[in-house]
């Protein structure tokens, strides 16, 4: 476990490398721009489209983790925000109103298709798997992915939205809250659970070592 | 402060959402416990990583996007849309009509559905659907979030 | 997007809704614990249909209480496998009358009738009261679980259902109809002001 030897603490990583180097749009601007899409002016709302899509489009993989779902999935929810624009009261922004919109249609999929947490795939844990990566344990990256995406499989809708949106996407906790239409405090909550669950599941798998033994 | 609420502070601080408050930490940042939690959360955090790139949609890729979306709203092209309006006017015309029609000859009854009209819910978190059946009834179905964040979402004080 | 045309259909809408209820209504309520006594099934529901409303696929045997015969046509689509009697009860009202049916100690349903369309279907409005312990309260406070508005025909029943209920979840039936007195005294009607909800004691 590395702890610092100075003493000094210092704050995490840097957030998400998503959190970092987007473009963000000027607020006066995106307010015009939802402004004349809602009155109906279709390149208004084709620019919002253009300007959101990813966002969109990476939570919605961050669930169905296939490329072709998440596809019709955000085209689902550019079409749901398009036919409730009038609704959108611009309390909040845009984007978080987007993302809201795709957690919700995300965990409606899911549930329809009966995945709403996969079930843990016990061969993960088989001492098999954690003896590849030896005393030091250097996985491959590829391999340290898929465990860290099986963990996060395991997590239910909205303990893994809280991680994924704090640690891929990278909002802060009144952007989450907005997204997932609680407070601060639920926020953290949530986060926090997902957190030590993912930490229980990833000690088990032999990825990382846990401090506190449960 | 127990384990749990001192666990969450260290996560406010690590994810730099403290504020003015992460001078209030540094006391509890020299433990060993919470260093080696710090460490864990450093941990994770570039675990995660490791996991597949920020998958996107490019700029070829967009035009097909956007026409997907276009499809699916079946809207018709702007230059279109007095024909439309007109076309909507028919419509609402003739279920009048058909209404008119159905009353003033008595039908209706055995072949009438239940319909959910509105509806609403002040949970939060929760979400609430309407659906039609075919034999006529109908049901409204409510979600709700579980039931740790009906406690927390609702704390009216600190929650440290 | 057509003013004109939503006008048409809201002014035919609001032609229906002007149509009075002659006599008082009779709302007819039936709650039922639902409960699962194995995993969700895994068949795919039909496109367009949802996760607990159509089943496919190998069926698993159901179990009703037996003072459930009634109503059981309209439980047997939901995707549970135990359906117990919570309570049941009615109630008359005028139209404009809110009456007030408890269901157990943490909801309670209130009804209010419309009016009644051409099509003989009565609109309610209604909600699902529940009472719920927070923390950082002492008691529980009362919050609205579901509100919703509704034109319910006759024979054809609406089912309202989510609502936690100990490891299952609560489903109420309801049905209205316009009263026909039976022999003997009316059973209650609805007070002709409005009544604060009354909940039991705190726990």
């Amino acid at each position: 476990m590395n702890v610092p030897r100075d003493g000094a603490l210092h704050p995490g990583p840097d957030l998400a490398p998503a959190a970092a180097g987007r473009d963000v749009p000027d607020a006066g601007d995106e307010q015009a721009l939802v402004e004349r899409a809602r009155t109906g002016h279709d390149d208004a709302f084709e620019e919002l489209v253009r300007r959101y899509r990813n966002d969109v489009f990476s939570l919605a993989y961050r669930y169905v983790h296939n490329r072709e779902e998440a596809w019709d999935l955000s085209q689902d929810v550019f079409v749901k925000a398009h036919r409730s624009l009038r609704r959108f009261r611009g309390d909040a922004k845009f984007k978080t109103w987007l993302l809201r919109i795709t957690a919700n249609h995300s965990k409606d999929f899911l549930k329809k298709r009966r995945l709403d947490t996969v079930p843990y795939n016990d061969a993960l844990e088989a001492p098999g798997a954690a003896s590849v990566a030896g005393p030091d344990r250097a996985y491959e990256a590829q391999e340290l992915g898929q465990l860290i995406q099986a963990a996060l499989d395991t997590l239910s809708h909205k303990h893994r939205t809280a991680f994924v949106l704090r640690e891929f996407e990278g909002l802060s906790y009144e952007e989450m809250a907005g997204v997932m239409g609680c407070s601060v405090g639920t926020v953290m909550s949530r986060l926090h659970h997902a957190r030590r669950k993912l930490r229980n599941r990833l000690t088990r798998m032999g990825v990382a070592q846990g401090a506190h033994d449960e | 402060m127990n384990n749990e609420q001192l666990e969450r502070r260290l996560e406010c601080w690590f994810d730099g959402e403290l504020g003015s408050d992460a001078e209030a930490v540094q006391a509890a940042l020299s433990q060993s416990e919470c260093q080696a939690y710090l460490a864990w959360l450093r941990e994770l955090r570039e675990h995660t990583r490791a996991v597949a790139a920020r998958p996107a949609i490019n700029d070829a890729q967009f035009p097909a996007f956007m026409a997907g979306i276009r499809n699916k709203l079946e809207a018709p092209p702007r230059r279109h849309a007095q024909l439309w309006a007109l076309a909507s006017l028919t419509a609402a015309a003739l279920i009048v009509a058909v209404s008119l029609f159905l009353m003033f000859n008595g039908a209706g009854g055995n072949g009438t559905a239940t319909v959910v009209e509105a509806v609403e819910t002040q949970i939060d978190g929760a979400t609430v659907n309407a659906y039609s059946s075919d034999d006529g009834s109908a049901t409204v179905w409510v979600t709700e979030p579980d039931e740790e964040d009906a406690w927390v979402s609702d704390t009216q004080g600190e929650i440290w | 997007m057509n003013l004109a045309a939503l006008a048409i259909v809201a002014a035919s809408l609001a032609a229906e809704g002007d149509c009075p209820i002659e006599k008082p209504v009779q709302v007819t309520m039936v709650a039922v614990q639902a409960t699962r006594s194995g995993p969700p099934r895994t068949a795919q529901p039909e496109h367009g249909l949802v996760f607990g409303i159509r089943e496919s696929g190998p069926k698993r045997r159901k179990e009703f209480s037996k003072d459930l015969e009634e109503i059981r046509p309209a439980l047997e689509a939901l995707d549970f496998d135990v359906f117990t009697k919570v309570n049941a009860g009615k109630a008359v009202a005028d139209a404009g009358r809110e009456v007030q049916l408890p269901i157990n100690r943490d909801y309670t349903l209130f009804v209010t009738p419309l009016c009644k369309d051409r099509e003989g279907r009565i609109r309610i409005k209604g909600r699902v009261e529940e009472k719920v312990l927070l923390r950082g309260n002492k008691k529980p406070v009362s919050r609205q679980a579901l509100s919703f508005t509704s034109a319910i025909a006759p024979n054809k029943p609406l089912r309202l259902g989510g609502f936690r209920l100990g490891q299952g979840e609560l489903i109420v039936v309801l049905s209205v109809d316009e009263y026909t007195p039976a022999p003997g005294p009316p059973p209650p009607t609805a007070p002709q002001a409005p009544q604060p909800s009354r909940h039991p004691a705190a726990r």
